[in-house]
């Protein structure tokens, strides 16, 4: 078990791991791996297991309770007349007995493909799928003869029986051997094709169990001394059949009249809860590119849902001891923003929220069960939710099996077949290494909100409230989940509350979905790569790719071969232009290269299939071929033309029409379909280079990638000498041209002039001119000019962004602390204010003055405490920890305080740190900030000054004050004055009685007056000081306290939040305390 | 010519304010409270409303009680969605401050949205019902049904009014008696008004002015000072935020207006009954209701038994009138909040809630009562002011139960020179302007 994965969604304790027992065997759909690690799993010995009993039970039907929840009936349907057309979502497949007169096997048992769709009329629909097979290539030696094929195969049919150790009556292993003229796609074999064997096998697990026995021999002579190299063996079953049927995902399938049969027809029985289920041949299937009509979206149902447990104090919810007590869900139909359900399931009574239905029930085995009749009725194409794959999906399966419910798991379309728990690691570049749990939901998809955020944005704080703000800019109330318990056992009322609480939960992710456009962005990344939706957010980037480049292959005879992943060299990445650091406040004009390394490798014919082995070389003339700078050797696109600069072409030729379209659409439903669209096109001639480059991928070639970066960084280069040659006063030109910076595809030149306009035209000019001297379709494009800009390092910089000479377009800043999460607010909002005012207002004197009052507001105790809180995710035990660290030891304190409040696995410990003994180390120094506000425990401002200030300080600093700007950041005169809040517990505080002292002189006095005898004639001047502090603390406590109360969307109820992301929780607390200090200050000097 | 001699008349008077004053306070409290009690405290008068304007032909309903397509009565809180609202959220995060928004004279917008609150729910409003004319904070009964989608269309509005129970006291004045107002003297803030203040003094005294100017003078038997009797100049409002290396001490400017204010008040005092009451930017408290300024202020002036500090708002009864008022910020907020123009539709609006301050604490700092809202009218005025507006201006707003109440909004002194006269017995009134060539009387 580990929380390693979970970020915290907030007070719902979704971030922890509910227990979950392996579901022993495998499941039939996807191989326990992610694409990325480019191994297949050898499944033959799991084939035994594949239908595995546990998962198959005797699913509950449908029950029809509300004419709101339950979609339209369908259209009667006529076989001979009518056409099927639907929109799939969900491919997967299944094995079963043959069906009579379809294609391909007509004994045994065999493959179907199942397709799960949804019509515009809004019916859902499954399509079973006939007679599509898989199968592999292997290379066979010329001497193998096509007379050979049919030993071969009752050869490799008898292997295969031996291996297997099924119970299962299969005989026919092998449906087809056929020796086939193909070419591999790695390496330039001078157009010339060789013999291969296309293996068709019964049932996907077969294919490597063949792979393995060609590969060892271990089939009967003469075949067993042959060399077989398998190809295309690695390819998903589902990725296969897409390929083949040119399917790609989410597009438009139709059913002509005639080909289809609906169920139940003869013996065959519906297996699903789709209104319509119907059988048709795989070659008879019609699959529409997304063009046109095609491109259209159906009316899919979005179920998002949210669970609330009550917890035990201090302990993380386990399922098998902690109860769901609420569940709200909200359903909406794509295209829409408001939900047509929205209900919550409570246990026991909960008074009625206007908008949204209330059920209430006894027992919670009722809640869960009819939660699951909820789901199964209202049949949702797309599940989302925050966190729901990693905790309330698992929870609730957990939870259901604890109270031993017999229907509960059947929550997917598939009648009997049960929903289950499966732990999988993913590991990709662009994440990093990842444990998920994973559940087949058969025919719904799961599009977990939070999976979608932790791959698209690199943000703050992962937290449902926090992504809310940055996205919405909206809060929402925050209960801890120690309350959550307090408000369930209380009455109608307070459940009321946590309804209300939780409902938002389920309304929120559905907000986000169509704020960030999710689901259109996914739909049509898969549309453009080809591959099922749910692929997106559970297998890594490799396989898009692979999915397109099958398509390609397929066409030109070519095969893929299967790579054995290991670790190979390193090789040099993108160059950069040393910058010369400084502050420019004059324009400085941007060049960059669009689609750098798209272009790169259609420019030069980079690819797979045009590598060119040295040795070689010499069989082609010289100008057939190039040597890349990286010494490597490619023909040209006339003797052959790459795969990869084809796919990139088209590509990127669908990515000008998409921007074409966008530009003449006025549906705006369309317009988010072609906007995304080309941001998926974008994204996908991105990723081929990163392809090549993966040495773990499933096809990397060193070859290209090093090549195509070489290129790079000569152009860069290039870009620099052919700038500042030219743009030179002799040539006629106002000033000399100076390349400040270059990073990968962009370099930054500064013509000297003193105009945004004047720069532009430079720009343009220079990238006119230095794009005719590269081969097409590299082209750099001027595209903006930073005007000032502040040049810091390599990857740092910031500046004013402007497109048009009118008006700067934003405030950009590249590598500059401000969303780091190990950094506090405090720096964040200086950082930005210094380079607002750099930038924008033009002042650094006025940053430097700005910087200089933070530094010494921290040093004199004024910075508020939400600034200085640091946060960190506790995502081991105290054990497992090598080093001590400052969140853990204080989580550990904590829970010696309170073990109710402290925070657990999987939360997020916000905390300070304090003034110490010298020499404390750092981890004995973070303490609670609600502690620290309590009992005014002092801070350490030198630590903040030094680690988290000092650094991004003079960083910014430096390129105007150059290397004075440390010592009058940080020894000015504006560190001397300090001020030590006197702590209230540790050292002596116990021991000593505080007495009042005079508010004007300090002097101790006799009484409880407020000023001694001396001051009294000045009493009104200190008066006024006094009472001008309570008038300040005064505005600030109301305007915090009602803040809160509007986040919390209620005047009438108390505030509960404890949002430890919020600053207004630390501000409003601090305020309250410093109020009630200040108001008995006042009482000393008498009543009015 | 023959002086003559005047002797002020002291008019019957009793200080109404104790729900204003706060003895001990306590901030560990928060705001809900006073929306329950709000909400509790208008039941019963708005059930009485109700009846009479509707009848008992529909239901009285809770909002969680309401069937879709039913008419119904419900009782609630406006709460005003408004998206130009100040937000401290918003200033203190960092994510959205990089184009900071122009500070705004008011908050309202064309998306602001109406919502109605009862104890424990929240239901939209729309239909016959404009979000202008309300303020967050205001207790209201609505007649109208919820739709499909769950909002609520009104087509009715019945406010609450003022009590029902008027001023069991008659007035009894036999002779012409006047009380004073005087706001916005604004001490302290460099563009010097001394000489007006002066020639206010002398006047109100008797010590200047036509025989016909002293004659009037001669029957104000009351002075009320509504609230910034110092300029905002004199209060350093941001003192939380300053550096404290850079702010040692700039109370200079507010001590020596402090003084002034002293010695005029001390001045005025010995002549007449001198009611003053803080405001915004008076050296006291930020929360309604302000607590009087501290004696320690006024040493000169405390003295005197003639001097009051007293609490804003402010109820007395002046010769048997109710005399009811504030120094303005309740006013100011609610013209910020709703599309209502003049300071008078202000108050009257305000009369119609039966509210004081209904925006607070939303908008408008309050205490956090928990166990009484003192800003619901206790019973009707016959005399409200409101101290510190652009201009002045007095009409007579009749409750519905037709008792006539004199609306008088108070012109900032510093500005217009302009005291404000109410005849205590007819409660009509007239203004005197200093500055001009001669002080004239304005009827």
């Amino acid at each position: 078990m580990s929380s390693k994965s979970f970020p915290n969604k907030g007070p719902s304790n979704k971030n922890g791991p509910p227990p979950a027992k392996k579901i022993k065997g495998i499941e039939e759909k996807k191989p326990n791996h992610d694409d990325d690690f480019g191994e297949e799993p050898d499944e033959a010995f799991m084939f035994a297991s594949m239908d595995n009993d546990d998962l198959i039970g005797q699913g509950p039907e449908v029950k029809q309770t509300t004419a709101k929840w339950a979609r339209p009936s369908p259209p009667t349907l006529s076989e001979e007349k009518d056409c099927l057309i639907f929109q799939q979502l969900d491919i997967d497949y299944y094995t079963d007995k043959a069906m009579k007169g379809m294609p391909g096997a007509q004994s045994g048992t065999v493959a179907t493909m199942r397709i799960f769709g949804v019509s515009r009329q809004q019916n859902s629909i499954c399509c079973h799928v006939h007679g599509f097979a898989p199968y592999l290539y292997v290379s066979v030696p010329s001497t193998f003869k096509p007379e050979h094929c049919k030993q071969f195969h009752e050869a490799l049919n008898k292997a295969l029986i031996a291996d297997s150790r099924s119970k299962q009556e299969i005989h026919e292993f092998v449906l087809e051997v056929e020796l086939v003229e193909r070419e591999s796609m790695y390496g330039y074999h001078e157009n010339k094709k060789s013999p291969f064997l296309k293996i068709t096998v019964a049932l996907p697990p077969f294919i490597a169990a063949t792979k393995r026995l060609l590969e060892r021999g271990e089939i009967a002579p003469p075949f067993n001394t042959m060399s077989y190299v398998a190809y295309e063996s690695n390819i998903d079953f589902e990725i296969r059949y897409m390929v083949d049927a040119d399917i790609v995902g989410c597009n438009w399938i139709e059913l002509p009249a005639g080909s289809w049969r609906l169920r139940p027809h003869s013996n065959v029985k519906p297996i699903t809860r789709c209104q319509i289920e119907v059988d048709v041949a795989w070659d008879k299937v019609i699959s529409h590119a997304p063009e046109g009509e095609w491109a259209d979206v159906a009316p899919f149902r979005i179920l998002s849902f949210d669970i609330e447990c009550a917890g035990r104090k201090g302990i993380f919810p386990e399922a098998d001891k902690d109860r769901v007590i609420q569940i709200a869900n909200m359903v909406s139909l794509y295209g829409t923003t408001e939900a047509f359900v929205s209900n919550v399931m409570t246990l026991d009574t909960c008074a009625p929220i206007i908008g949204s239905q209330v059920l209430s029930y006894k027992l919670e085995t009722e809640l869960l069960d009819k939660w699951a009749d909820f789901v199964r009725e209202v049949d949702p194409d797309i599940i989302t939710g925050y966190n729901i794959c990693n905790f309330d999906l698992p929870y609730l399966l957990n939870r259901a099996k604890h109270l031993k419910l017999r229907e509960f798991d059947f929550l997917g379309r598939v009648t009997n077949k049960k929903s289950a728990i499966k732990e999988t690691m993913i590991q990709s570049k662009q994440m990093g290494r990842r444990e998920n749990k994973s559940i087949n939901i058969d025919g719904r998809v799961q599009f977990d909100l939070l999976l979608v955020l932790l791959r698209d944005y690199k943000l703050r704080s992962y937290t449902l409230n926090s992504v809310s703000y940055h996205f919405l800019c909206e809060q929402k109330e925050d209960v801890h989940h120690s309350i959550i318990t307090e408000l369930q056992e209380g009455n109608p009322q307070t459940r009321r509350r946590l309804a209300v609480y939780c409902l938002k939960d389920a309304y929120l992710p559905l907000r986000l979905l169509d704020k960030l456009m999710c689901l259109t962005n996914y739909m049509e990344m898969a549309r453009v790569t080809g591959v099922p939706l749910s692929y997106l957010l559970t297998r890594g980037q490799q396989i898009k790719v692979v999915s397109q480049l099958l398509r390609k292959t397929k066409e030109q005879g070519l095969l893929m071969p299967v790579h054995k992943a290991e670790a190979g060299d390193e090789f040099e990445g993108a160059t950069v232009i040393e910058p010369i650091r400084g502050y420019y406040s004059q324009p400085i004009a941007t060049l960059d290269f669009s689609s750098l390394y798209p272009s790169i490798m259609m420019a030069h014919n980079l690819c797979y299939t045009s590598l060119l082995n040295p040795r070689d070389k010499d069989k082609l003339k010289e100008d057939e071929y190039i040597k890349t700078p990286a010494g490597n050797y490619f023909v040209k696109a006339s003797v052959r033309k790459g795969l990869l600069p084809e796919i990139l072409e088209a590509l990127l030729a669908a990515r000008k029409k998409a921007k074409k379209d966008l530009a003449v659409e006025t549906d705006p439903l369309r317009q988010k379909v072609l906007d995304g669209r080309q941001l998926a096109l974008k994204i996908s001639a991105n990723s081929v280079y990163g392809f090549t480059g993966a040495q773990v991928g499933k096809l990397p070639c060193l070859e290209i990638s090093q090549s195509v970066t070489a290129f790079g960084r000569n152009m860069i280069e290039k870009t620099k000498d052919e700038v500042e040659a030219k743009f030179r006063v002799e040539n006629g030109y106002a000033h000399d041209a100076k390349v400040i910076y270059g990073d990968t595809d962009s370099v930054m030149v500064k013509f000297g002039v003193s105009t945004v306009a004047e720069a532009m035209e430079l720009g343009r000019e220079a990238a006119a001119f230095v794009s005719a001297k590269f081969i097409k379709p590299i082209n750099l494009e001027f595209e903006k000019v930073y005007y000032p800009y502040l040049l810091i390092n390599k990857k740092r910089y910031a500046g004013l962004y402007w497109t048009k000479p009118e008006k700067f377009d934003k405030m950009d800043c590249k590598g500059i602390e401000t969303v780091r999460r190990d950094n506090c607010q405090l720096v964040a909002n200086l950082i930005n204010t210094c380079l607002q005012k750099i930038l924008m207002e033009r002042d650094p004197d006025g940053a430097l003055e700005y910087a200089k009052q933070t530094i010494s507001d921290l040093l004199c105790n004024k910075v508020d405490i939400s600034l200085l809180v640091i946060t960190k995710e506790l995502t081991k035990t105290d054990k497992d920890y090598a080093s001590k660290q400052a969140h853990v030891e204080l989580a550990h304190k904590m829970r010696k305080r309170d073990a109710g409040t402290a925070p657990k696995l999987g939360d997020r410990v916000p905390y300070v740190i304090i003034a110490a003994a010298k020499n404390t180390p750092a981890y004995l120094k973070a303490e609670d900030p609600i502690y620290v506000l309590e009992h005014s425990v002092p801070i350490d401002a030198q630590y903040y000054l030094e680690n988290q200030l000092s650094k991004p300080l003079v960083r910014i600093f430096e390129p105007i004050l150059g290397s004075k700007a440390e010592s009058s950041l940080l020894h000015g005169d504006h560190t001397r004055t300090r001020s030590v809040v006197t702590s209230k517990i540790g050292g002596l505080a116990n021991f000593t009685t505080r007495k009042s002292t005079c508010v004007g002189c300090k002097t101790v006095l006799p009484d409880d007056s407020a000023v001694c005898k001396f001051c009294k004639p000045k009493e009104s001047e200190f008066y006024q000081r006094e009472i001008g502090q309570l008038y300040a603390l005064e505005e600030k406590f109301n305007r915090l306290w009602t803040e809160c109360q509007r986040c919390q969307g209620s005047l009438n109820e108390e505030v509960l939040c404890s949002n430890r992301d919020c600053p207004i929780f630390y501000m409003r607390t601090k305020v309250r305390k410093d109020l009630t200090e200040q108001d008995k200050l006042m009482k000393r000097f008498g009543l009015p | 010519m023959e002086a003559i001699r005047y002797e002020r008349k002291e008019l019957a008077y009793e200080d109404l304010s104790s729900t204003f004053k706060l003895a001990d306070r306590d901030f560990n409290k928060q705001y809900a409270g006073i929306y329950a009690v709000r909400l509790l405290k208008f039941q019963s008068l708005l059930e009485a409303r109700v009846e009479k304007k509707w009848g008992k032909q529909y239901d009285i309903k809770k909002l969680v009680d309401l069937v879709p397509n039913e008419k119904a009565i419900v009782f609630g809180i406006i709460y005003k969605q408004q998206e130009l609202k100040p937000s401290i959220l918003r200033e203190v995060s960092d994510e959205h401050q990089l184009l900071p928004l122009p500070p705004k004279t008011r908050y309202i917008s064309e998306n602001d949205l109406l919502i109605l609150e009862d104890e424990l729910q929240r239901i939209l409003l729309v239909g016959n019902i404009n979000a202008g004319d309300f303020v967050t904070g205001v207790v209201t009964a609505l007649l109208g049904h919820e739709d499909d989608s769950g909002k609520f269309i009104v087509e009715e509005i019945c406010p609450a009014n003022m009590p029902i129970m008027v001023n069991p006291e008659k007035h009894h004045i036999q002779t012409t008696s006047y009380i004073a107002f005087i706001s916005g003297l604004d001490l302290g803030s460099g563009n010097d008004s001394l000489l007006l203040i002066q020639e206010m003094m002398f006047t109100l005294m008797g010590k200047a002015g036509t025989p016909h100017i002293q004659k009037i003078m001669s029957k104000v038997s009351r002075l009320i000072i509504a609230g910034n009797s110092l300029s905002s100049a004199t209060q350093d409002r941001d003192i939380l935020d300053k550096a404290k290396y850079l702010i040692r001490n700039n109370m200079a400017a507010s001590v020596e207006a402090v003084q002034q204010l002293d010695d005029i008040v001390f001045q005025l005092a010995s002549s007449m009954t001198v009611d003053l009451m803080p405001g915004a930017h008076d050296p006291a408290n930020f929360v309604l209701p302000q607590q009087p300024l501290h004696h320690c202020l006024l040493p000169q002036s405390s003295e005197l038994s003639t001097f009051h500090a007293v609490s804003n708002p402010y109820n007395c009864r002046i010769g048997g009138r109710l005399v009811m008022g504030n120094s303005g910020q309740p006013v100011l907020d609610i013209l910020k909040n709703s599309t209502l123009e003049h300071p008078l539709d202000a108050m009257e609006k305000s009369l119609e809630w039966g509210h004081i301050c209904p925006t607070a604490p939303d908008t408008l700092g309050c205490y956090p009562y928990i166990h009484d809202d003192p800003f619901i009218f206790p019973t009707c005025p016959d005399i409200y002011f409101a101290g510190n507006q652009e201009a002045f201006g007095d009409r007579i707003w009749k409750t519905a139960e037709g008792h006539p109440v004199r609306l008088v909004s108070l012109p900032r002194f510093s500005e217009s020179g302009t005291i404000v006269i109410v005849d205590a017995d007819t409660t009509e009134c007239f203004t005197l302007c200093f500055g001009t060539e001669d002080s004239f009387v304005d009827h």
